[in-house]
């Protein structure tokens, strides 16, 4: 039985514009997404990765136009959604959680609040209230004490701890689909271990769908179910992770396979 | 150069250029360009309007008004020069020891600057000059006086962030002396800063020298200053308003040409802006 | 918070301490001699004798030190000495005139936050879109004008070419309003211009696109995390303002026979009456700097990073 694709971006290409040249950055993307998986999308930085998580996002910055292609997300064609319609959406049912927590959070509120303009934002008949429904996701990402992070300014957390953050402000909202874009980077290996687990571990109880961005391939050795190789705005390869990385025969991926197994001296551990 | 290019490049510079340029020109070359000496008085002919003798007419001392605003811009462009060299030795001095040498005259040097900041500048300029004497030297000095402080602050949190870069750890490393590295890597780019601030400025300090100039603490009859032409011309406004139309329109002119020269260059260095304009 | 003001108020001290060195110090390094100036604003003429005895009376003969402490001792009692040329106590006259003065400056100040902030709001959000282009001009070309040449002008044309508004004078709204636009175009103008980048800024930061990415209204996002955060910087500015204002009131008051201190410190100048001008820069540094605080302290309220700075 094939599972309904959750995500659908067919043939997305988009474009640069910067005063009167124009650069086609993503070029005639593809790529599925079912939900209890993980697709990982690797590629080198530039290739237009995070540019393909904003578009389906619609938060394309002003300077890219979307020049081609459909996105379908849950059933629905969201690339031509008004703004208002969207917005209910994001968040709610698709999320993202980003790079550099630090820069995501705004200084001037708390965390706590942070969780409750969110809330507000997405009103829905849930029975648990507020505050059950924030305790309940922090304490799932593994702080074992949420009312004291409720209270604290972002500054005064670690990246890790911010980046787990936006995954409970993910699962308190129960969405369906999940983007991770470089949650890993600049974070240290313990905290990078945490998010990692904590990725597994929402994709397998909750039955979330991950999109799962960066450009580390042993994090997606370690987590992906399905692979998609980016190359320069391009998918050049897409596949179930085990035969990527063991009979890939495009000149591309071996060479980011070769080049990790070199710098970690040949062991590429696909064991989960 | 990429500058010359950059200014050219904004269509609003096409008016302010030839406008600076003729400002100095005009200072420059006052005594060739003014028709008759400015503080020449003639009583008979006070207040009288434009005529072939006197293309603006006369001032309440029969004084040729346009010889009046051409040496003005002399007054002008000269104490605002004097003004904006002092300012610009004295904080890159302090700022770059301040900031390359740190520790204690760091904070000495920041103590005294912090105190000059916290006096409300137009004010201290006006108590400067109340103690040392009225005059254009005075208020070249008060003005300078007032104004140091915020750059060498610039310039030394400038020259704070570069010091610890790796190239200049590098330099010490192959055996730089400090002197050397000063020269060659740290005072470019804080000139360049220096020079960018001081652009933006010279509309500032102009409204604050002509500023005081018009409350009389300036500088003093009968040399001429437009701030000055705007207080001799204060009685006439309801019958010559003329008077102090002209003056003021001067000041204004030329702090905004300076303005929007200086607003030119602070953007060309500003990688955003370019981008954008590419 | 109240440790933040609390800390704040301490390092004010010593820096009023030094502001009243330096004040004292310059008056009495400048060339001038009190006791000449008192002789000849009493009219009195400056014979050697009477030239003695003035410096007597003054208390100039005593050590430099002595004469700073009596001085501080005076000063914290709020006897400022009595006027050169009146004979009056200095304190009681410049306490008439200042309310005058910060009234005017008061009411320039409302303009300016009332007017500024949402031009500078509006000209963000219509970035180059004809409102924006049309505010930046008009905001330039306000920068760039001398405040005392705007009286003139407005006084023309209000007073002598249309007769709407009275010349000089102090007084109510008819009154009041040429003289405060003059001083607060400057810092409305830079404000404009300031609130417009900040509010720029914040639109294109990151915590806004993850606000947008959380969904959240968008009525929050540009009210709670792009207006809040943009004002930081803005209210760090205010502080700048007040200086200008205080200093552009002078010029102002003279224009417009506004009957303020500025006026008042300006003939004292004239007249070199050192203890009405002693006065005059203490009691204006100490308003910028009690103000600067304010500023400071609603700064820390809005933006927890300032106040957690020490302890953290």
């Amino acid at each position: 039985m094939k599972d309904a694709h959750l995500l659908e971006v067919d043939g997305l290409s988009l474009c640069l514009k910067t005063g009167q040249q124009e650069r086609q950055v993503v070029d005639n993307l593809s790529f599925t997404l079912q939900a209890n998986r993980i697709l990982g999308l690797i590629g080198e930085s530039g290739c237009g990765k995070s540019l393909s998580c904003l578009a389906v996002m619609r938060l394309l910055p002003k300077a890219i136009r979307q020049t081609g292609g459909t996105i379908q997300f849950d059933g629905q064609s969201i690339d031509a959604l008004a703004f208002s319609r969207m917005r209910t959406i994001r968040g709610r049912s698709l999320a993202m959680i980003m790079q550099n927590p630090m820069s995501c959070f705004d200084a001037v509120f708390t965390v706590g609040e942070h969780f409750k303009e969110t809330l507000a934002s997405h009103p829905d008949k849930d029975s648990r209230s507020n505050e059950e429904r924030i305790h309940g996701s922090l304490h799932a990402v593994g702080f074992n004490d949420p009312q004291s992070i409720l209270g604290l300014y972002p500054f005064q957390m670690s990246g890790g701890m911010l980046q787990r953050a936006m995954v409970a402000l993910a699962l308190m909202m129960n969405v369906k689909l999940l983007i991770a874009d470089e949650p890993t980077t600049d974070l240290d290996v313990i905290a990078q271990a945490k998010v990692l687990g904590l990725l597994e571990t929402i994709r397998d109880t909750h039955g979330m769908a991950i999109l799962l961005v960066t450009h580390d391939l042993g994090v997606i050795a370690r987590l992906a179910d399905d692979v998609a190789v980016m190359q320069e705005g391009q998918i050049i390869e897409t596949g179930i992770a085990a035969e990527i990385f063991e009979t890939s025969r495009h000149p591309y991926t071996r060479e980011l396979i070769n080049a990790h197994l070199e710098l970690y001296d040949h062991r590429l551990n696909t064991i989960r | 150069m990429k500058v010359i290019k950059t200014i050219l490049k904004r269509k609003l510079n096409w008016v302010a250029l030839p406008l600076v340029v003729l400002f100095l020109v005009t200072a420059t070359f006052a005594p060739l360009l003014a028709p008759t000496d400015p503080s020449a008085v003639d009583l008979e002919q006070k207040l009288s309007p434009p005529s072939h003798s006197h293309l603006l007419g006369t001032d309440h001392l029969g004084r040729d008004i346009l010889s009046r605003l051409i040496w003005g811009a002399r007054t002008s462009m000269g104490s605002v020069f004097l003004i904006i060299n002092l300012v610009m030795i004295t904080s890159l001095v302090v700022g770059s020891i301040s900031g390359y040498i740190g520790g204690k005259v760091d904070s000495l040097f920041m103590r005294i600057c912090e105190i000059f900041l916290t006096f409300p500048t137009f004010i201290l300029a006006m108590f400067l000059i109340g103690v040392l004497g009225t005059g254009m030297i005075n208020v070249v000095l008060a003005i300078a006086l007032t104004h140091w402080a915020w750059y060498a602050r610039i310039i030394r949190s400038l020259v704070l962030s570069m010091k610890n870069r790796e190239y200049i750890l590098a330099a010490r490393v192959v055996g730089t002396s400090h002197w050397q590295i000063f020269v060659k890597h740290l005072a470019p780019p804080v000139l360049a800063q220096l020079v960018i601030l001081a652009t933006l400025d010279i509309g500032h300090m102009m409204l604050h020298v002509s500023g005081l100039s018009f409350l009389g603490l300036g500088v003093q009859p009968p040399m001429p200053e437009w701030g000055v032409m705007i207080n001799d011309a204060r009685q006439y406004i309801w019958t010559q308003p003329e008077l102090i139309m002209y003056p003021g329109l001067m000041i204004f002119l030329a702090v905004l040409a300076f303005n929007i020269l200086g607003d030119t260059f602070r953007d060309s260095l500003d990688p955003d802006i370019l981008a954008e304009e590419a | 918070m109240l440790k933040f003001i609390f800390r704040r108020l301490l390092t004010l001290i010593p820096l009023l301490l030094v502001v009243s060195i330096l004040v004292f110090l310059i008056l009495r390094l400048g060339e001038n001699d009190p006791a000449m100036a008192y002789l000849r604003l009493s009219q009195i003429p400056p014979t050697d004798d009477a030239l003695a005895t003035a410096r007597e009376t003054l208390g100039l003969n005593r050590p430099w030190t002595v004469q700073y402490f009596d001085w501080l001792w005076r000063t914290f009692h709020l006897d400022f000495g009595n006027s050169y040329v009146t004979g009056t106590p200095v304190l009681e006259r410049i306490l008439y005139y200042l309310p005058n003065t910060l009234y005017l400056a008061g009411v320039a100040f409302l303009i300016t936050i009332v007017l500024s902030l949402p031009l500078g709001v509006m000209a963000a959000l219509k970035k180059d879109r004809i409102p924006d282009h049309l505010t930046r001009v008009l905001a330039f070309i306000g920068v760039s004008t001398p405040n005392f040449w705007l009286g003139f002008m407005l006084v023309f044309l209000f007073s002598v070419h249309l007769g709407w508004l009275p010349p000089m004078g102090k007084g109510g709204i008819a009154h009041v309003i040429m003289p405060a636009f003059s001083l607060a175009l400057m810092s409305l103008c830079i404000n404009i211009r300031l609130v417009r980048a900040s509010m720029l800024e914040q639109m294109n930061s990151r915590s806004v696109l993850y606000a947008r990415v959380r969904g959240i209204f968008e009525k929050w996002v540009v009210g709670r995390h792009i207006f809040k955060n943009s004002m930081i910087p803005v209210i760090t500015a205010i502080g700048m303002h007040i200086g200008e204002m205080l200093g552009g009131a002078v010029v102002v008051e003279m224009i417009f026979a506004w009957p303020g201190v500025g006026r008042f410190a300006v003939s004292s100048i004239y007249n070199r009456d050192f203890p009405v001008m002693q006065c005059f820069i203490l009691m204006m540094t100490v308003i910028f700097v009690c103000s600067n605080l304010a500023v400071d302290i609603v700064n820390a309220w809005i933006d927890p990073r300032i106040r957690y700075e020490g302890n953290n």
